[in-house]
């Protein structure tokens, strides 16, 4: 959906026309999600910091001027969210975790696996591996994989949604690579790595 | 170019976001120095891995939980809306009265009036003992504060002050009229101070005169300047429900509800209420009262039964005294069914044969993926199942598959219901 979409449909939700801010959340709820998901690596804690981010986008529409797009100022809200709830989950007691519902733990899906087994469960290996290392990562490092590499964001966007300079993002996201690469730990010998 | 600036602009060299010459110099480093070289080519397909990720799909119920959401939003904001000012502000308007009426007070009081005129103050009668001897300037049989000086009078700080009090009296005797119709329990209206003759709260100094109306202000000169405690930052509770793992129809069935909170909260509540087909098996409904830890979970069973299939609906309500703590909490119990009529996620999912070739996997994602197929529940507490294991379960029904996944990597199965639970294995013999 355009920027200029979305600005019409904010213009109206600003209004108090909720339909309009409905179908926002119906273009952009997936997109919200998916950030959610990368940035905590948990459905239902995703799911959660989507609400949140959703009610606060809400009650603070009044003070989106559109300098930005609608997408780029809630990306911001949404990984706030995100990143606040990883920190209150790491003061938080371990707890169960259902690992398979229907709206369960990661949906990394194994594509026609009779064809060449082997081969998918080392490209699911390899996937999993990333996520897992992306897992192990500083939130900083993380949120700018998460918008540059799987979001597949500009530079200037980013800067804005983290609210840094445009160097930093750049910086970051070398560092954040290279923080990526270390984290792999003994799984780099999935990627032809010693 | 050295090994530390092409290090530092690996992301860049790739995206070739560098000056022409710049990116010559950097790719000819490259070519030259294997470490760097190693790591640009990590570097890139990192990359290329992270964008071939595939993206995690919403799940279906998101977009209603939003709505929901946002639903409960428009509720409170709403309800803000319709509330009178003097409940938005009234405890900090009480507030600035205590202070008012302290400053105020404690100048009348050194200031006796003589026919309503103002008269000045013998210099002893500035001894807070004799602040009896100011019994005018004292709230009068009815607990009220006498009238401000007649018309005509200059209005002095002393006059300025005796309109505030009288306005923080008939304040005071509106909070008590409100309190008194919407207390449950002698909940009182903060600041306490304010509360009317409770035990313990501050407001009677022994300069009081008998008959004082109780929550009246009859403060005692000697008495310290009151402190104003704002009101304490929100603590929030965290309640999580998990629905009964086999929800039969006329049959006791038990739920869990999970409370975290930043802060340590002496008393909570919790009680559900179930909707017109779902009692809550509990006297009241109240399922726990008692304190609750910063940093841990409390977990509550919340037990129940259903009168008819189906969906079912709970409410689920948190109270506390903190401050912003008190929560409602709307949960969902689907899929209620008769005992005997086929379960939507029948038993012989795990026996369903899975096709699936493990080399090396994590056990955790290994589980997964067996449950994924077979669609059966697992579950697994967070941070376990890092163990890899290699295992060919082709052609193997689920619930083998899962057991001999679980127990290569050192974990034992138990099924609960329709869930495959599992934990770490018991060492035998210790």
């Amino acid at each position: 959906m355009n920027a200029s979409h979305h600005a019409a449909l904010v213009a109206r939700a600003q209004a108090s026309d909720r339909e309009a801010f409905d179908r926002l959340v119906d273009e952009t709820h997936s997109l919200a999600y998916a950030t959610a998901y990368r940035l905590i690596g948990d459905a239902d804690a995703a799911s959660d910091a989507v609400q949140e981010a959703y009610v606060r986008a809400y009650s603070s529409l009044h003070t989106f001027r559109g300098h930005s797009s609608f997408t780029t100022w809630l990306y911001r809200i949404v990984v706030n969210v995100s990143l606040d709830t990883l920190r209150r989950r790491a003061r938080a007691p371990e707890r169960l975790t259902l690992v398979d519902e229907e709206h369960g733990e990661q949906p990394i899906e194994i594509v026609d696996r009779s064809a060449d087994p082997h081969a998918d469960i080392e490209r699911f290996e390899r996937q999993a591996a990333v996520q897992r290392a992306l897992l192990r990562l500083s939130d900083d490092h993380r949120a700018v994989l998460v918008l540059f590499d799987l979001n597949g964001l500009a530079y200037e966007e980013i800067a804005e949604i983290l609210s840094v300079p445009l160097g930093t993002v750049k910086s970051r996201l070398n560092r954040a690579r290279l923080a990526l690469r270390d984290a792999l730990g003994e799984d780099a010998e999935l990627f032809g790595r010693p | 170019m050295d090994c530390g600036t092409v290090l530092d602009n690996l992301t860049r060299i790739a995206e070739s976001d560098l000056s022409a010459e710049e990116l010559l110099l950097a790719r000819a480093h490259l070519a030259e120095c294997p470490t760097c070289g190693a790591a640009y080519r990590d570097v890139v397909g990192l990359a290329s891995e992270l964008r071939s990720l595939p993206r995690p799909e919403a799940p279906p119920a998101l977009r209603a939980q939003i709505a929901m959401a946002l639903n409960a939003a428009d509720a409170a904001r709403a309800q803000t809306d319709a509330r009178s000012p003097w409940e938005l502000f009234g405890p900090y308007v009480a507030a600035a009265a205590v202070i008012a009426i302290a400053f105020g007070l404690a100048t009348l009081v050194t200031r006796p009036r003589d026919g309503g005129r103002v008269a000045r103050a013998p210099a002893e009668a500035t001894r807070p003992h004799d602040a009896p001897q100011g019994a005018e300037a004292l709230p009068t049989a009815e607990g009220t504060v006498p009238p401000p000086p007649t018309a005509g009078t200059p209005a002095s700080t002393d006059e300025r002050s005796a309109a505030a009090v009288e306005a923080a009296n008939r304040r005071i005797r509106e909070l008590q009229d409100r309190e008194a119709m919407r207390s449950r329990d002698g909940t009182a209206l903060w600041p306490s101070d304010l509360e009317p003759g409770r035990e313990g709260s501050r407001p009677v100094g022994s300069g009081a005169p008998p008959g004082t109306r109780p929550g009246t202000f009859s403060p005692t000169p000697t008495g310290p300047e009151p402190t104003i405690e704002p009101p304490p930052a929100p603590t929030q509770i965290d309640v999580s429900f998990r629905p009964p793992d086999r929800p039969l129809v006329g049959t006791p069935v038990f739920g869990m509800v999970e409370l975290a909170a930043r802060d340590s909260l002496p008393q909570v509540v919790v009680s559900a209420i179930g909707d017109d087909g779902l009692t809550i098996d509990k006297p009241n409904g109240t399922l726990y009262s008692g304190p609750l830890k910063a940093g841990e979970t409390v977990r509550v069973p919340v037990p129940m039964t259903a009168s008819r299939e189906g969906l079912h609906e709970i409410q689920i309500r948190v109270d506390s005294d903190a401050p912003g703590a008190a929560t409602d909490v709307k949960a969902f119990v689907p899929n209620f069914r008769r005992a005997g009529t086929p379960s939507p996620a029948p038993a012989a999912a795990a026996d369903k044969p899975v096709n699936l070739v493990f080399k090396n996997a994590p056990v955790r994602q290994a589980l997964l993926d067996i449950a994924r197929q077979a669609g059966v529940r697992v579950e697994m507490a967070e941070g376990l199942g890092a163990e890899r294991i290699s295992e060919d379960v082709r052609g193997v029904p689920a619930r083998a598959a899962l057991r001999a996944v679980a127990e290569s990597g050192g974990y034992q199965v138990d099924e609960v219901g329709e869930v495959f639970r599992i934990t770490r294995a018991a060492r035998n013999g210790g």
